[in-house]
């Protein structure tokens, strides 16, 4: 039994490990191979900001190109691919995904695509994967953006981080 | 020893339930249905209508059997609605959601939006339940409602693939 809990120890080390190893630090312009998609993180914008009862609601834009789209028609499209998939992550452990949206998509090859894509990136403090509300970020600049790979092919990274500032 | 007892009916059952939906929604083989591959613009007239025509020909049999069970012909019933997973199954092998997407030909567009919308009335029909007690006039008249809209999207189903041939 001992011996089994220690190779499942292993394992999950060895995982953990692996995923830290895998994550590839990017910046702003450069292209992220990712699946059937080559694409890059163009710009990154303070949204708006506005106060409700539970508090103030923030947005961080990220807008990203899509330069290669190799999935087959009928498929897949960016945002199906990276359904949250992509999240900013702030020093205090906070975390909050989103999907992105085509934008001024048309329809092509039974979907509806486009090659620039929004991340809106809305939080207040009962938003998921907010955990410290009191220290979460408030600037583009206090975010690590982190895009999962949805399918990883050859030497594709399994993560790619960068930060935004 | 009861709850393992008890899980091993659980997955029995679950096995012979998984069986059944399979032998009932089974397509042969060398079904026109079968590896059909999408291109940008979708399917052409001599891709797809072979495999209508398999779907044309199952919706013969589902509206001969529905009338047949709308006349309390229990084995119709049952007939008919092995007829309908067999439409069901048609319809996912040759692409699901994707028939109901724009191609190119949109009279290949327009045949799949009355094969599917023929479709949606056999299930309403199958999922009304015909009652023996002070229901009985309304679920039946509920019934005949969904055959009677079905039978006409079937009726021009098939003139639309008849004259696609």
């Amino acid at each position: 039994m001992s011996r089994l809990r220690s190779a499942a120890f292993a394992a999950v080390a060895a995982c953990a490990l692996s995923a830290c190893e895998s994550t590839t630090v990017s910046a702003l312009g450069e292209p992220i191979e990712m699946g059937a998609y080559t694409f890059s993180v163009i710009s990154v914008a303070q949204g708006r900001q506005w106060e409700s009862a539970e508090g103030p609601y923030r947005e961080i834009v990220v807008r990203i190109r899509v330069d290669r789209d190799s999935t087959a028609p009928f498929t897949e499209t960016f945002s199906s691919s990276f359904i949250n998939s992509v999240s900013i992550v702030d020093d205090a452990g906070n975390s909050i995904g989103t999907t992105p949206a085509p934008v001024e998509p048309v329809y092509t090859a039974g979907r509806f695509r486009s090659t620039y894509y929004t991340c809106l990136f809305r939080y207040s403090r009962s938003s998921e994967g907010v955990r410290d509300f009191a220290r979460i970020g408030t600037r583009p600049r206090d975010f690590r953006l982190v895009i999962t790979n949805p399918a990883r092919q050859g030497g594709q990274p399994r993560r790619v981080a960068m930060h935004l500032g | 020893m009861h709850i393992l007892a008890r899980r091993r009916h659980a997955l029995v059952a679950c096995l012979i339930s998984v069986a059944a939906t399979g032998c009932g929604s089974s397509i042969p083989s060398d079904s026109a249905c079968r590896n059909l591959t999408y291109k940008e613009q979708g399917l052409s007239r001599s891709e797809y209508l072979p495999c209508a025509g398999e779907i044309v020909t199952a919706l013969d049999e589902l509206e001969q059997q529905s009338q047949a069970a709308s006349r309390g012909d229990q084995e119709a019933r049952s007939n008919g609605r092995v007829a309908l997973r067999r439409v069901n199954a048609l319809m996912d092998a040759a692409g699901g959601r994707n028939l109901l997407e724009r191609w190119d030909d949109r009279a290949l567009t327009d045949l799949n939006l009355k094969i599917s919308n023929a479709v949606t009335h056999y299930q309403a029909f199958y999922m009304v339940r015909v009652t023996e007690d002070q229901f009985a006039a309304q679920t039946r008249e509920a019934a005949a409602v969904e055959l009677s809209a079905a039978s006409r999207r079937y009726d021009e189903a098939r003139s639309t693939y008849r004259r696609l041939q």
